[in-house]
């Protein structure tokens, strides 16, 4: 009877302790820390000690139009802040190209918020549940250069031989490398006005979710330890006849990849890799109308190849 | 209009506060007990209650604070995750349902489990061993019960552990990525086996019938037989429903086996539903 008397009192301490732990553990999340460091830091840059004690709140982007509710910025703070953090240390630095003249310019983050570019979770607000590969999330968190795969989502002429979209350099190499290679003779590529039908069709490859992606595609022979779309189609550009050598096993056999190895450079796959995923499916992505932009402007061509150009014959074909 | 009462049975002491009314005949639940030998339940029993009780909570408590419950993909049309797998609690009936008629998988059986455990109080009527921890006087019912949490709980664990892509059985050290060959083993229903040797179809349906129905007779009238004593504690409604719930239960294994061992997909094909 002793004992029990003892294990009652125990138990119910063990279970008080732990309803306040757990308590504790909701009430110091991981962005309250972020923020707090970076409302002291805003303190120590604007020369004003009263920023410091700004309360802690969850800062949510809820952009009505697009459907999307960032909470980016609840550790993100200082991503507009061009002016004190564009070379402080994460996460508080501001985003690149926010100066006069730049991109970012035209398009502030009231209005577009972070995900409709960087994709990933939106509402997850702990490193773990946002950055690098996270399981269960369609679309995984682009970052550095793989965030230019998100601008023809609104952008859609960019494709166009005669556009020379400065904005993306990333994107225009890739156009000149397929362009060179001749992607379109297997694949169709509707963007590019590519119809070619030996291999698969690539125009909404960027619209694929990862997990509709895992069920139709071996992954065995990726090497990554990560294994998302953006490595598996990295590292099979990089050699197709390694990630995809067919099975005889399976039923129906399956014969390896027809695809030949381009020998590409590592900046060329990750280039290939950012264009492909820049195919998009705009019934997917359905971007509001008022959203879209007007048609980049075309570069016209330099006037000495029009006058070089022998006169044709006037035919019907154009 | 009172009762006038000619005279007490029972006449009350006038020293006392209390007295006896009535004795009736009938039956206790606890018998040949004394108080001498017994004790109350509080504190005895319920304290240990209270403790089990506590001691749950705080292993809940810790156990959703070092493991999430993380939602998967937003639900999409064009895409079915392979495999589609039911939350844990519902596997051991995704897992039934490789073996049964789905009609028998997810609804029938389900039901006679939740009849069967509501009608358990009122089948097991053996006074012995009340309030006490007793496994030699209630042998029967301690097998029959755990056998039948058991086979819940392997269907769970088979479910949860041991199927992946296809719903083809994996083990923990296969690549989860791969998909299996399909089995090259195609399964016959048990009237198609016996046509095959040489009986007329309406032969074979007639002995699909029968041997469903003579599991159940059997096993009906084995106990009757040589377990007197089991028939004669429980009566015989008591004796009917108990026997039908143990060889329903006793046939799901025995289901299984004959279509892993024996490739057989249905004993029994009706219009209205396939065993």
């Amino acid at each position: 009877m002793y004992r029990n008397t003892i294990l009652f009192a125990g138990l119910s301490l063990l279970i008080f302790v732990l309803l306040g732990f757990a308590t504790y553990k909701e009430e110091h999340p991981e962005w309250k820390k972020y923020q707090q460091e970076y409302n002291v830091l805003l303190a120590e840059k604007a020369g004003d000690p009263k920023l410091a004690n700004l309360p802690l709140t969850i800062k949510q982007n809820w952009n009505n139009v697009l459907n999307r509710i960032d909470r980016c910025t609840s550790c993100h703070m200082g991503i507009s802040n061009a002016k004190f953090f564009a070379d402080a240390k994460q996460p508080f630095k501001s985003h690149p190209f926010l100066n006069e003249g730049e991109f970012m310019r035209k398009h502030p983050f009231e209005k577009f918020g972070c995900t409709i570019c960087h994709q990933g979770d939106p509402q997850g607000n702990s490193v773990e549940k946002t950055h690098g590969f996270v399981e269960h999330v369609d679309r995984q968190l682009l970052t550095g250069i793989f965030v230019y795969s998100s601008c023809t989502k609104c952008h859609i002429n960019v494709y166009s031989a005669d556009v020379n979209f400065k904005e993306a350099p990333v994107l225009m190499q890739a156009k000149a490398l397929v362009m060179a290679k001749g992607c379109g003779a297997c694949h169709t590529i509707k963007q590019m006005g590519f119809s070619g039908i030996l291999a698969p069709e690539l125009s909404a490859f960027g619209t694929r979710t990862e997990l509709s992606f895992h069920l139709v595609h071996d992954f065995s022979h990726v090497e990554n330890p990560v294994k998302s779309i953006k490595n598996w189609e990295w590292e099979h550009f990089k050699d197709p006849q390694k990630v995809t050598p067919g099975n005889p096993q399976a039923t129906p056999p399956q014969p390896p990849t027809i695809m030949p190895n381009f020998h590409l450079t590592d900046d060329e796959a990750t280039a290939l890799t950012v264009f492909v995923m820049s195919f998009k499916d705009k019934k997917v992505e359905n971007i509001p109308l008022d959203y879209l932009p007007p048609p980049y402007p075309a570069t016209p061509p330099p006037a000495q190849a029009v006058k070089e150009a022998p006169p044709k014959k006037a035919s019907k074909k154009s | 209009m009172a009762i006038e009462i000619k005279h007490e049975i029972f006449p009350k002491d006038p020293k006392k506060s209390y007295g006896l009314v009535e004795l009736v005949k009938g039956t206790s639940p606890i018998t040949e007990k004394e108080p001498e030998t017994t004790v109350f339940s509080w504190p005895n029993l319920l304290f240990i209650e209270l403790i089990a009780i506590l001691l749950s909570t705080a292993i809940l408590i810790v156990l959703t604070m070092i493991s999430g419950a993380p939602l998967e993909e937003m639900a999409s049309p064009d895409t079915t995750p392979n495999p589609m797998k039911a939350p844990w609690y519902f596997l051991g009936l995704q897992e039934l349902l490789v073996f049964f008629d789905p009609w028998l998988a997810g609804v029938v059986l389900p039901s006679f489990i939740i009849v069967g455990m509501i009608l358990l109080p009122y089948i097991d009527v053996n006074p012995k061993g009340v309030g006490q921890y007793n496994y030699s006087d209630r042998k029967f019912a301690i097998w029959t019960f755990s056998f039948g949490l058991a086979l819940w709980y392997i269907m769970i664990v088979v479910g949860v552990y041991f199927r992946g892509l296809d719903w083809q059985w994996y083990w923990p050290w296969d690549n989860w990525e791969l998909h299996k060959p399909p089995s090259g083993v195609s399964l016959i229903d048990y009237s198609v086996i016996l046509t095959s040797w040489g009986i007329s179809k309406s032969a074979a349906q007639l002995i699909a019938y029968a041997t469903v129905l003579g599991y159940f007779v059997v096993g009906m009238t084995i106990p009757f037989i040589f377990f007197r004593n089991f028939f004669k504690s429980l009566g015989f409604a008591r004796y009917n429903i108990t026997m039908m719930l143990f060889l329903l239960m006793m046939g799901v294994p025995i289901k299984i086996i004959l279509r892993l061992v024996f490739n057989i997909k249905y004993l029994l094909v009706t219009p209205f539903f396939k065993i």
